[in-house]
């Protein structure tokens, strides 16, 4: 009730706009000083919504940040947390209190089992055996989750181990169990030792192996990862003919190994960062170091640190979590599920965002004229490259136009028609009994139905509903008078021309817009349509993706920031990175980056 | 037919006009009192002038 | 409104640009047919040359205010008094000029493409895309300037080219037209048609340094000088004397003419997206700004819940006028030939009464030192 008066308020009086300082992105601003000098926003913002409300609390509270998930080192040999580990769980039997590993086999046993509510979780698995270290027999035990390891890893780098070759003699003179353990019985290549049981359980359900051994107030996890996962597949939406036809699958590290894999950059940066208190999903944030604007790559890792979920289950979820503006009419990030295109992102200067379990990685900031571009332009040679482009932004103006333009000429501006076009159009509009308007809502509700439809049909049904749906429907509709022809002809061309998008994210939201503009167009005509275009042209505009204006290199003119927008000039010419990116360092190539034919010339 | 559209007119007039005296009122607590009368003044304008020259000029 | 805008110098140019030239597709080739015979062409360049001396006297006495717009240096000149009364001339000015502007646009519109349907219909797609555009801040409307200009002289460019072969050389003569008494001395209130670029005194704060706003000042007159007469002399050659005082909508007979085979003819509605585009432009520009005049001279905090009532009032004054003809008079006899005192004269006092002032205080002050 009093949500829905100050609701009430807020419509009839004036409220005074609270002043939000949204991130724009200036030249290399330093990790320190990004954190004070905020400017103000050019614009104040009226009525915001509680996201924004949140993030600003976010940015309040700077100083406190979230627990970032460990990255992962090879053989490591400090302990992560020690502070006031000294105590000694020991004499407790109160194992709901326990949070530090306990020296007594039965106290970890127990915890374990309570925890993982055993025998009822079925697919859990401990393993209990004795170990011998110096002479003494040691009772232990392992956990680890069956289906999620893989098993041959665990009985050779751990299980054999620690059974078999702990009787062969040691020479060494370190009398501690625990040393000993992990300098030569555990011969596995990611070992880490814990202290805290709240991280055993986290390697545990992603996939570890925790070792638990009497006598010592630490445990050993292992990461033997082996889940069954897709392999390394064609990409499904973005499919070229020239270039690499690797795409991303589900698992974080094969994807970052694909990245490394075309970047082999020392300087390329992978941080992990874990968003879902629950599913505490790992994302990796990937970066040049020397080339990335470091106040982007801050501005992207408060926003990731400030979402406050339980579950994420795909980069889709997070895109519209971290994205600037959820009602805008085209996506603000780019999703991509070529390892290519990621890398020749990431070197112009933008930041990456890998998730488990998704096989498109989010890159950012995107500027519109970016969602029109294929990887397949600069491994063509320019001219087929321009070619395309122009091609494809045709069809993509006619996917949100034509229809518009259609029924604003035959319904207001019957003059601009040539005349025998005329005779055409009028002989087979002559029986339809309904209005344009009409018309075109029922042939494009049909072929949006058909192509939701197509969708869920398997196999080999799914593109003869295409063919179905196309002709015979089509002139079934023709043949009984419902619809013209020529209208046939517009709604094919306008699904052809959407199919054209290479963002598929786009793509819907042109197809959502080009309805607006068919009732603009039926209104008023070329008015409607002039006035939606400026509506939308003024939306895009003044909206910002992490920072950098969302038209960016034709809106706000920058210097030199043309070469690779809307036509691509030839590789020797692009020079320099994209100026509204801020990057560190703005020159790719050399001035003469072909030196060959400056040697040609000097002979 | 005429007066029912006047109707819904003066409703959206009196709703902005209702806003924007409350922006008025709020110009004169921040002390700004010149703001403030030539706020209302463009208020009273746009309530007025629409239905005077609705009725008497047109 | 902080200062954190910053706009181009080019952006700059071209919004002034458009706000001048949009003259064009509303009739100024006929007036300056009306005035000035078939010289007519000359009366832009004309004017053009007296509106850069006019700008030399206000960059000069300028130099002293630098990042400060008119209401401001009318605040330095004479207190609140003098930027109350400034700013009250400005923005009665801007209203009167753009709700005639509006109805024109609308009548324009109805004339040639939406014959049917009433005025009011017409006029309030315009406002909606006001009001929008007044809320998303004169950075967007900027921007979006520099996208849509390029696409507006192109389809003037088709319209030109399209007409080149009803071009008749001998239609210019005899050169000199009415003569040289009713070109040079009656039209000089006619320096007018440059009234829009009073705009440039509002986006003082908004560029950086009077290097810029000479260089703006300069090249925008001369662009839209050497368009509005290259515009008149089109309509000129393509359409023979007498005729070319009678069409309304002078660019509007010239898309009609574009006869290209069976295929590219009567495609003058095309040419209602780029007309329009440039129109809402002008518009939106004019009533930002005109809202913002409003914030200043009155030291408001926030401009946006203005922004409804503005409109309001401007919806309501463009449908006070009883029909076109008085329009038409309003236009041609009122506007276009006193808005010269806003634009340029009162601007001219503003500052010399400024400089004087300043003066004053400086000498003041060392008489203080001494």
């Amino acid at each position: 009730m009093a949500d829905f008066k100050s609701k009430l308020k807020g419509l009839f009086f004036f409220k005074e706009p609270e002043k939000i300082e949204k991130f724009i992105l200036k030249e290399n601003e330093s990790r320190n000083s990004s954190s004070e000098n905020k400017e103000k926003d050019s614009e104040e913002r009226e009525g915001r919504t509680s996201r924004d409300n949140n993030n600003k609390e976010s940015s309040k509270k700077r100083g406190v940040k979230t627990p970032i998930a460990r990255i992962k080192q090879v053989g490591a040999k400090d302990e992560e947390k020690s502070e006031g580990s000294d105590e000694d769980d020991k004499g407790s039997k109160d194992i709901s209190g326990m949070t530090k590993v306990s020296k007594k086999l039965s106290d970890n046993l127990a915890y374990i089992k309570e925890k993982y509510t055993i025998p009822v979780n079925s697919d859990i698995v401990i393993r209990e055996f004795n170990i011998t270290v110096k002479g003494k027999t040691i009772p232990t035990f392992i956990v680890f989750i069956d289906g999620m390891t893989d098993t041959k890893v665990l009985d050779l780098a751990i299980l054999q181990p620690l059974m078999l070759l702990s009787n062969m003699e040691i020479k060494d003179d370190d009398n501690e169990v625990g040393n000993i353990i992990r300098d030569h019985l555990l011969p596995h290549n990611q070992i880490q030792i814990v202290t805290e049981l709240s991280d055993v359980v986290d390697d545990i359900n992603f996939g570890g192996c925790g070792v638990f051994v009497d006598g010592i107030d630490k445990a050993f996890t292992a990461d033997v990862k082996g889940w069954k996962s897709r392999s390394i597949e064609r990409p499904n939406t973005e499919m070229v003919i020239r270039g690499p036809q690797e795409g991303f699958n589900e698992i974080l590290r094969t994807n970052t190994g694909l990245i490394r894999k075309i970047l082999k950059d020392e300087d390329l940066i992978a941080e992990n960062i874990s968003v879902g208190r629950r599913s505490k999903t790992p994302c990796s944030l990937m970066y040049i170091k020397d080339i990335a604007n470091e106040s982007l790559v801050n501005e992207v890792r408060r926003r990731l640190e400030g979402i406050k979920i339980d579950y994420l289950f795909d980069s889709g979820e997070l895109e519209q979590l971290i994205e600037d503006n959820p009602y805008l009419a085209a996506p603000q990030i780019l999703a991509t599920e070529r390892p290519d295109r990621v890398a020749s992102m990431l070197t112009e200067g933008k930041v990456a965002i890998v998730v488990q379990g998704s096989p498109f990685v989010l890159v950012m900031p995107t500027t519109h004229i970016d969602l029109f571009h294929t990887p397949e332009d600069s491994y063509l040679r320019f001219p087929y490259a321009n070619m395309l482009r122009i091609i494809r932004i045709s069809a993509i103006a006619m996917s949100l136009l034509l229809p518009g333009f259609y029924i604003a000429i035959t319904t207001f501006h019957q003059e601009m028609i040539p005349t025998d076009l005329l005779f055409a159009i009028e002989a087979s509009r002559e029986k339809v009994p309904f209005p344009s308007l009409v018309e075109i809502l029922i042939m494009e509700f049909a072929f949006e139905f058909i192509r939701e439809a197509g969708v869920r049909i398997p196999g080999p049904l799914g593109s003869t509903l295409g063919i179905i749906g196309g002709l015979i429907l089509g002139q079934a509709a023709v043949a009984a008078n419902i619809v013209s022809p020529i209208l046939i002809i517009i709604v094919a061309v306008t699904g052809i021309g959407s199919f054209a998008v290479p963002n598929f994210s786009l793509g819907y939201a042109y197809r959502i817009i080009k309805f607006v503009y068919i009732f603009l167009a039926a209104t008023a005509g070329f008015l409607g349509i002039a006035i939606g275009l400026f509506l939308q042209g003024l939306w895009l505009t003044s909206s910002k993706s992490f920072g950098i204006p969302f038209m960016a290199p034709i809106a706000p003119v920058t210097n030199g920031g043309l070469t690779d927008q809307i036509l691509r000039t030839p590789i020797w010419k692009q020079e320099k990175r994209p100026d509204f990116l801020n990057a560190k360092n703005n020159r790719k190539q050399e001035h003469f980056s072909r030196k060959w034919v400056q040697d040609d010339k000097k002979k | 037919m005429r007066n029912l559209n006047m109707i819904i007119i003066v409703i959206f007039l009196l709703w902005v006009f209702i806003k924007t005296v409350s922006y008025g009122k709020w110009t004169w607590n921040r002390k700004n009192r010149l703001g403030a009368i030539a706020i209302i003044i463009i208020a009273i304008i746009e309530l007025v002038l629409p239905i005077y020259s609705v009725y008497f000029i047109l | 409104m902080s200062s954190n805008i910053r706009f181009g110098k080019i952006e700059a140019i071209l919004m002034l640009i458009t706000a001048i030239s949009i003259q064009l597709y509303l009739g100024i080739a006929r007036r300056m047919v009306e005035a000035g015979g078939v010289a007519g062409w000359m009366i832009p360049l004309y004017t053009c040359l007296l509106s850069l001396i006019l700008f030399f006297f206000i960059s000069k006495l300028y130099k002293n205010f630098e990042g400060k717009d008119i209401i401001d240096v009318a605040q330095i000149a004479g207190g609140s008094l003098c930027r109350v009364l400034v700013g009250l001339i400005f923005i009665v000015d801007y209203f009167f000029i753009l709700s005639i502007m509006l109805r024109i646009f609308g009548e324009d519109i109805k004339i040639f493409a939406l014959n049917k349907s009433p005025l009011s219909f017409v006029i309030i797609f315009f406002v909606i895309a006001i009001v929008v555009s007044a809320y998303l801040g004169i950075e967007t409307i900027v921007r979006l300037n520099t996208i849509i200009v390029p696409i507006v002289t192109i389809a003037f460019l088709i319209v030109v080219l399209g007409n080149v072969d009803f071009f008749d050389t001998t239609r210019v003569f005899p050169v000199f037209g009415a003569g040289l008494h009713n070109i040079f001395v009656k039209q000089l209130p006619r320096v007018s048609i440059y009234s829009a670029f009073s705009i440039l005194l509002f986006i003082v704060p908004f560029i950086g340094g009077n290097k810029d706003f000479k260089s703006i000042g300069y090249w925008s007159l001369i662009i839209t000088g050497f368009l509005l007469s290259f515009g008149t002399l089109v309509y000129i050659l393509a359409v023979p004397y007498p005729t070319s005082t009678e069409y309304f909508i002078p660019y509007l007979h010239l898309a009609r003419y574009v006869n290209h085979g069976r295929f590219f003819q009567r495609i003058e509605s095309i040419f209602i997206l780029t007309w329009t585009l440039s129109a809402i432009l002008y518009l939106s520009s004019g009533v930002f700004f005109l809202i913002y005049m409003i914030k200043k001279t009155f030291r408001l905090e926030y401009y946006r819940p203005l922004i409804l009532p503005v409109a309001i009032i401007l919806y309501t004054l463009c449908f006070i006028p009883p029909n076109l003809m008085y329009i038409v008079f309003l236009e041609g006899n009122i506007i276009r030939q006193y808005a010269w005192i806003v634009t340029f004269a009162v601007p001219i006092i503003v500052l010399l009464v400024a400089n004087i002032v300043k003066r004053k205080k400086e000498g003041e002050k060392c008489n203080e030192k001494i």
